[in-house]
């Protein structure tokens, strides 16, 4: 079961869950765009890749510590479901332009966020200037 | 207390999808299956969580809490990535082309099936 993992996910989950609805309460409008969930997703889909291939390497930290603040914080802090059920809100109020503007931001932006964190955190490791800094 | 509510589900669903990674795992498959199917299950729930109008405390405790905390956005765009940077260039528009698409199919009929 990994008692132990899944209190630590599940205890950094709690605050990346509160924090995820305290940005939803200042920046979602209830009729309008979702800019909350919006900004939580991307923030989120750059910071996991950039977590997990570069500063738990960098700072050294254990593997419970990576896994609490990767899947527990950065999980729960981003969402699809309220992605996806905004998105069909916004159908629902024949919110075309704002639908496709939503959906376009999240499915490009998501993954070119995630990639250009991946293609950092290699480049920071493998560039050897950088390494000398560190020691 | 509402702070509560939306963190104390979070950790629930955050735990529920740990487990199911884990078990997910054991299946060799390149296809990040456990993340698709925990964020299709998902968005349905919350689709029909929101058509059916419940309270408020149930909404944010369940909602905003347990399928906020289930369902992930950073994992899907961070598998994606990986998938992208092994050239599995099939795999990576399959899942990413399946998880919007049937994501939003499934929102929208679980909404109507809440209604």
């Amino acid at each position: 079961m990994k008692i132990k993992e899944s209190l630590a996910v599940g205890s950094f989950a709690f605050f990346g869950g509160i924090l995820r609805y305290l940005i939803g309460l200042v920046l979602n409008q209830p009729t309008g765009f979702p800019y909350g969930t919006l900004c939580v997703n991307l923030i989120g889909a750059f910071c996991l890749p950039f977590l997990m291939r570069y500063i738990v390497a960098r700072l050294h930290l254990s593997d419970q510590l990576a896994l609490a603040i990767g899947t527990g914080f950065f999980g729960a802090f981003t969402t699809f479901s309220s992605f996806s059920v905004d998105a069909i809100r916004l159908v629902n109020q024949q919110q075309w332009s704002a639908f496709a503007w939503y959906v376009g931001i999240s499915m490009v932006g998501g993954v070119l966020l995630s990639l250009l964190a991946d293609y950092w955190a290699v480049k920071l490791t493998h560039n050897p200037e950088e390494q000398e800094v560190s020691q | 207390m509402t702070i509560l509510l939306v963190g104390l589900g979070a950790a629930l669903g955050a735990i529920l999808r740990y487990q199911l990674t884990r078990i997910g795992n054991h299946i060799a498959s390149e296809f990040p299956l456990m993340t698709f199917l925990i964020n299709l299950t998902g968005s349905f729930c919350l689709g029909w969580l929101t058509g059916s109008q419940l309270s408020q405390p149930v909404t944010l405790f369940l909602g905003v809490g347990v399928l906020g905390g289930y369902t992930t956005f950073s994992t899907l765009n961070s598998e994606l990535s990986q998938l992208w940077f092994r050239r599995r260039y099939h795999i990576f528009f399959g899942y990413w082309l399946l998880t919007y698409g049937l994501g939003l199919l499934v929102a929208a009929a679980g909404f109507y099936a809440g209604l």
